[in-house]
């Protein structure tokens, strides 16, 4: 079990992402509970393709983001611009996606303690993968 | 007007600070002949051009400036919704008008049919301006825009109407855009 709020300070003070932006996630709602303006801004999309362009222009002017999506949108989602551009991109979701460890892709399962299961972002450099997914198994959040 | 010299005005009554996103394979074509250190270019291939100026505005003092063009502000209308409701002080959308497809002369874009697309945009939230007769009548607008720029706030959306133009881009274009994205530090 993880608590919502180590989350956000695992993501806002050791990561210092402090911008995120997408559409709800019902497997998330624990997370939207504990957000807070003080450490972290959260921009609500229209659409999904609207959150990631808000969260890519973030990253292009030089702050740390994130995208919050349903895992079945991120099969479905085209990252060709961070590919091109090689930009940057994490994905906090819940259950699981489809997509698999890639070139260009990680996928992080975190399903029982974030030092265990989160520690690679700590030691992840500019040269690391372009997509990052977090994907918070069902009932792992509280 | 042709779509450069639009451009050429407009971007010279920005600022040497300003930001300018051109979206849109055609306008980045046309646009690249008045580059600047903080210009980005994004093809049309990627549909979330208004909202990568979004982004970067919500996270600079900086004016952002976005460029396109009316079928990519057709195809992508919620953005424009989401950049009005924004509410960020530093963003300029600027809509070239020219009611047709780039590289398709005889195929409509249906703007012309909306029945008052500046009360569109007013609706949405934006402050609305419209320089196609300024633009056309005076000989050298660049000053008299940059002016009423310095007073105005965003979100502002401008609309201009324009000629249809074509643009392919090179691989060596896009190449540039690709690196200028990679290097761009605002």
């Amino acid at each position: 079990m993880v608590k919502a709020k180590d989350l956000l300070d695992f993501l806002c003070n050791r990561l210092s992402v402090k911008f995120f932006s997408g559409v709800p996630c019902a497997g998330l709602k624990n997370l939207y509970v504990v957000m807070d303006s003080k450490i972290m801004h959260y921009v609500p999309a229209a659409n999904e393709q609207i959150a990631c362009g808000v969260v890519n222009g973030s990253q292009i002017a030089g702050n740390k983001s994130a995208l919050i999506l349903e895992p079945y949108v991120i099969d479905n989602m085209d990252f060709s611009f961070n590919i091109d551009n090689k930009l940057q991109l994490l994905i906090i979701t819940s259950g699981c996606v489809k997509l698999k460890n890639s070139k260009n892709l990680t996928v992080l399962n975190l399903v029982d303690t974030i030092e265990k299961d989160l520690s690679k972002l700590l030691k992840q450099k500019d040269n690391a993968k372009v997509i990052t997914i977090i994907c918070i198994k069902e009932g792992v959040l509280i | 007007m042709k779509k450069n010299s639009v451009i050429r005005t407009l971007v010279e009554a920005m600022s040497e600070e300003d930001i300018g996103i051109f979206i849109g394979d055609c306008l980045c074509v046309e646009s690249i002949n008045k580059d600047r250190r903080n210009n980005i270019y994004i093809r049309s291939a990627y549909d979330y051009g208004i909202s990568i100026g979004i982004g970067i505005a919500m996270n600079t003092d900086k004016r952002v400036f976005i460029f396109c063009e009316d079928s990519y502000f057709l195809r992508n209308v919620s953005e424009s919704i989401q950049a009005a409701v924004s509410k960020c002080r530093n963003l300029y959308i600027i809509i070239l008008v020219s009611g047709m497809y780039n590289n398709f002369d005889s195929c409509y874009t249906v703007f012309d049919s909306i029945i008052s697309p500046r009360g569109m945009l007013y609706n949405m939230g934006f402050m609305v301006h419209n320089y196609s007769k300024q633009l056309r009548n005076v000989e050298d607008s660049s000053d008299e825009i940059k002016a009423i720029w310095s007073k105005i706030k965003g979100p502002l959306a401008i609309t201009v109407d324009v000629e249809n133009s074509e643009g392919m881009m090179s691989q060596e274009l896009n190449n540039f855009c690709e690196e200028r994205i990679k290097t761009f530090a605002v």
